[in-house]
């Protein structure tokens, strides 16, 4: 037992009772004492056991010397504070007591502040995460981008010219530096299997913009970008140690990538953590195929860069401004009518989920305010209750000091216990937050409960218990002893005061609960419009998968065509065709069109239109239904005049007076295998290719024998019924071509699912938040409900014995609670509808004041509300008249 | 001068002990003789209490290693200590005088 020589016990609970202790004659009696039996414990018990008993007599030693007061009175005049711990000890010790003795009471107020608390602070870690905290790069406020601003209808285009880039970098002062980048994804195919991963193509190394640098080698530099750029990339520290195990030896060796497997030499290695953008793994420089292959009207780029210094971002848009007036002057044909548009960084990454964020905070704080109306309540019917107690404590001396104290910490033990609790719900409500919202919402993993957090929710509760303790002390603290004991001694209802600001709470309440349940309704209402829009193709049974082929436009040809027949070969399989810019799906081209025989329009008035290259039964297998003409065919794949369909929206906007048939038409962009003058040949039915909640846009459908491209998304229609597809699928492409990686593999209702994400996430938290705050309100009726029925139980019992029906007592406590329920909710309505705007850009196809959500959100609340009244009103109408008159 | 019961324990264990009479101790002599578990905190606090009533004397000296240097609290009953424990024991025999066929156990 040597060792125990030097063992001591917890130095901490010495420190605690040394700060108690004042004398020589305690501190040496006291933690000698103390310290001896801690040793000799030690000798049979273990060392966890014998700290454990330590700890609980230094507490113990703490509590008998600083705060029982009865004890060190004599022997120690109390200093201040010593006078407000023993008072507050005391306090709470009284407020636990209360508390214990009301178990249910308690509980009802500690879960309904924990619901209310637990949500707002999950929501508040979901909005520091996202939106509050800073990116977590150096000097992130600095960090900005530039996108396109059309100025004809102000709308931001993120994709900017390489030239318009290398301008804005040149001539603007603000900026330090700017980089173009494009992110995309490419396939390793050194392995075995190819992997896909994201990559982004860069006009220059990305890390000094971040302000970090290579853990090896060096970054991508200026000149190594462009028209002969070499094969060469930094990759991430994570594809270093996975790919290479961390060899220190990687900078030099190759990559090769794409399914050409071209080999690129990794030059540099990026720190830990550093990923921008997204998750990307690789950085690679864009490689022109020409000098001039990209030029100003080529939009390809989006941009981060970081400012100088002393400027800010609405200095670099002034400056902006002025250089696009500038560059509009030079190059007419390709800048007239093109802005700059300056945005931070973090605007960029959050913008789009930040409203949604905030008005799902609204929502919940409205919960809290329903959670904490509730709990005043149930004080406040407490209070009335305890008006004797209060009464015979002010007549013998209580100073109104020490009463609302004591009603303080009552109220402050109440929002501690739920705020305690309140821990639970946040991070449940945080994980199924991240679990829903993982597609959705940007910088997920920076979601947690952490020291704001904590500090946000400690003033909630600090905010809960002053909210909840107000009016009781109030109402207590005002009456006078005599008139109180009065009212005691009579035990009635608790004064026409209190009675109606309690009916003015539960109002309150209901009216705020109509407001979350109107807004959840009109969300709901959008998410089953959303579904039930038709699409104009088909989306039962369609799975689809997307591959990048490299080649000749005749090898891309072939392979497809070899493919698609391969699988529509498949059991199961009922048709099969390919398609680039599938709806709702990767790889859309919209390209400015001219129609052949008309001028060239002027700038600002060019029509445009999405290019759709299809294989020659793709419109067949997604059931896009053919108008007028005829449709495309096996042989408009390979005969050299180039034939084209068009949608209804083309011909609309291109044709509105004229017979498209026969007419031809151009477009200024191609895949690298040119872009012939095409001739229509029919016209198909509109389909909302690039959102379910947009509308349709010009279309044009190409061959694709006469377009390309190498990527093109496979879509097969299968019989219903059929089994997976997948694996079969995968196995007809591995056996084209091994290198090959797939991606995007998923049915269109998948793809469908993944559109409506964003809606469904604020649809089902309003919904989950709409549904506490009813149960809440429902909760806070019945309390009230009950509450009169047991004062007034005399009373009614007295009414029933003088002749008045037990149905007419019913009715006046369904009258009394329904007066409150339809008042309440009219308020609400009448909020609804003036704040609906607040909801209207999140709903789809829905009116902000539909009638059908209102009076849904009317007919819920009058369900809870007739639910909660259904026991009182029960209950008022068995009253016995002569068990009352017995009790008189 | 009144004294409560746990005061009258320490006070009785303190005579028991004699020269010995100190916390760990006392603790000890009260748990064998009453098979009562002692709150430590209530002895040092009943300490002071004692002192501060002039019923109890205290003087530090001695200690060893498992104290970790801290010396020995010694306690002495004083003279009003001793009058004090005489009272309450003639009050309480008082009390009892005439009692004891009601309380006896086997009845």
């Amino acid at each position: 037992m040597a060792h125990l020589t030097k063992e001591r016990p917890p130095l901490l609970a010495e420190r605690l009772m040394r700060s108690v202790l004042r004398s020589d004659a305690q501190l040496h009696g006291v933690l000698g004492d103390l310290r001896e039996e801690w040793a000799r414990l030690r000798k049979t018990k273990s060392r966890f056991a014998s700290d454990l008993w330590f700890w609980r007599q230094a507490c113990l030693v703490y509590w008998r010397f600083r705060v029982e007061p009865q004890n060190t009175r004599s022997v120690f005049p109390k200093s201040g504070l010593d006078k407000f711990v023993a008072d507050s000890a005391n306090d709470t010790r009284l407020a636990l007591r209360t508390l214990i003795k009301r178990p249910l009471f308690a509980a009802a107020a500690i879960v309904t502040i924990s619901l209310g608390i637990g949500a707002t602070t999950a929501i508040f870690a979901v909005v520091d995460g996202v939106l509050l905290r800073p990116l977590p790069y150096r000097d992130s406020d600095r960090l900005v981008t530039v996108s396109v601003l059309r100025e004809g209808d102000r709308s931001v285009q993120r994709d900017m010219s390489p030239p318009d880039v290398a301008d804005l970098k040149e001539q603007a002062t603000s900026l330090q530096s700017l980089v173009g980048y494009q992110p995309r994804s490419v396939s390793i195919t050194s392995g075995e299997d190819p992997v896909l991963i994201n990559a982004a193509r860069v006009s220059e190394g990305l890390l000094s913009v971040f302000g970090v640098v290579p853990v090896l080698g060096r970054d991508l530099t200026a000149e190594e970008s462009g028209f002969g750029a070499p094969a060469q990339v930094v990759i991430s520290h994570r594809l270093w140690s996975e790919r290479f195990g961390l060899a220190p030896d990687v900078v030099g060796r190759s990559i090769e990538l794409g399914s050409g497997g071209t080999p690129f030499e990794v030059i540099g290695v990026a720190p830990e953590g550093f990923e921008f953008p997204g998750n990307t793994a690789l950085w690679m420089p864009h490689r022109f195929s020409s000098p001039t292959s990209c030029g100003r009207a080529c939009h390809t780029w989006w941009t981060v860069g970081k400012l100088s210094p002393e400027a800010s971002a609405n200095s670099l848009d002034a400056e902006a401004s002025s250089i696009a007036s500038s560059l509009a002057l030079a190059y007419p044909e390709t800048n007239a009518g093109k802005g700059f548009a300056v945005e931070t960084l973090q605007d960029q990454v959050v913008g789009p989920v930040r409203a949604r964020l905030w008005i799902l905070f609204g929502a919940v704080s409205v919960v809290l305010l329903i959670a904490c109306a509730n709990v005043t309540n149930l004080l406040l019917i407490r209070a009335y209750g305890r008006r004797h107690e209060f009464a015979i404590r002010t007549a013998l001396g209580a100073g109104r000091g020490q009463l609302t104290r004591q009603l303080l910490v009552e109220s402050l033990v109440l929002a501690i216990a739920g705020g305690g609790l309140s821990l639970a719900v946040a991070s449940g409500l945080i994980e199924l937050l991240k679990q829903t919202a993982t597609t959705m919402l940007p910088r997920v993993a920076e979601i947690s409960i952490d020291g704001s957090v904590l500090l946000f929710s400690t003033v909630l509760v600090l905010a809960v218990a002053l909210l909840t303790s107000v009016s009781p002390t109030l109402h207590l603290s005002r009456v006078s002893p005599s008139e109180n004991l009065g009212h005691a001694a009579r035990g009635s209802g608790g004064g026409i005061v209190g009675r109606r600001f309690r009916n003015l709470v539960i109002g309150f309440e209901v009216a705020l609960t109509v407001i979350l349940l109107s807004g959840a309704g009109l969300l709901a209402r959008s998410f089953e419009r959303m579904y039930a829009v038709d699409l104009g193709f088909e989306t039962n049974d369609v799975l689809r998968v997307t591959l990048s082929k490299g080649g000749t436009l005749d090898e891309v040809r072939t392979f497809y065509r070899t493919l698609e027949e391969r699988i529509s070969s498949l059991p199961g399989v009922e048709s099969v065709g390919s398609i680039y810019g599938a709806p709702l799906g990767p790889g859309h081209t919209t390209a400015e069109l001219r129609v052949e025989g008309r001028p060239d329009p002027e700038p600002g008035t060019e029509t445009y239109a999405g290019v759709r290259a299809v294989s020659p039964h793709y419109l067949e297998a997604a059931r896009i239904p053919l108008l007028r003409g005829r449709s495309l065919m096996a042989s408009d794949d390979v005969d050299p005049l180039p034939r084209a369909v068009v949608n209804e929206t083309f011909v609309r906007e291109n044709f509105p007076t004229e017979e498209p048939l026969g007419r031809q038409v151009r477009v200024l962009t191609d895949q690298g295998y040119g872009s012939p003058t095409w001739t229509i040949v029919g016209v198909v039915g509109d389909i909302h290719s690039e959102a379910v909640t947009r509308g349709a846009i010009a279309e044009l459908y190409v061959p694709h024998g006469h377009f390309g491209p190498g990527f093109m998304t496979v879509t097969v229609k299968a019989l219903p019924g059929s089994p997976r597809l997948f694996p079969a699928i995968r196995a007809e492409i591995r056996a084209l071509d091994p290198r090959i990686p797939l991606r995007h593999v998923e049915t269109v209702s998948e793809a469908m699912s993944r559109e409506a994400a964003p809606m469904r996430f604020l649809m089902l938290f309003a919904v989950l938040f709409a549904a506490v705050a009813a149960a809440l309100a429902g909760i806070g009726l019945y309390g009230v409900l009950a509450y009169l029925v047991s004062r007034q139980v005399r009373d009614i019992g007295l009414r029933i014995a003088l002749g008045a029906q037990a149905a007419q007592m019913t009715m006046r406590v369904l009258a009394d609670g329904f007066r409150i329920v339809l008042l309440g909710a009219a308020a609400g309505i009448g909020v609804s509808i003036l704040g609906g705007r607040v909801l209207g850009a999140f709903l789809f196809n829905v009116h902000p004041n539909d009638p059908l959500a209102m009076l849904a959100a009317l007919a819920a609340i009058v369900l809870i509300g007739s639910a909660a009244m259904f026991v009182p009103a029960l209950r008022a109408s068995r009253i016995d008249p002569v068990e009352t008159l017995r009790s008189l | 001068m009144a004294l409560g019961d746990f005061e009258q324990l320490v006070l009785l264990a303190v005579l028991h002990l004699g020269d010995d009479a100190y916390g760990v101790r006392i603790v000890d002599a009260i748990e064998e003789r009453t098979c009562r578990t002692v709150s430590r905190s209530a002895l040092y606090v009943t300490f002071d209490r004692l002192e501060g009533k002039d019923l109890l004397e205290s003087d530090l000296r001695g200690g060893d290693a498992s104290r970790g240097g801290k010396k020995r609290r010694y306690v002495t009953v004083t003279a009003a200590g001793l009058e004090a424990l005489r009272e309450s024991r003639a009050a309480l025999l008082g009390m009892w005088r005439g009692l004891e066929p009601v309380l006896r156990e086997d009845t």
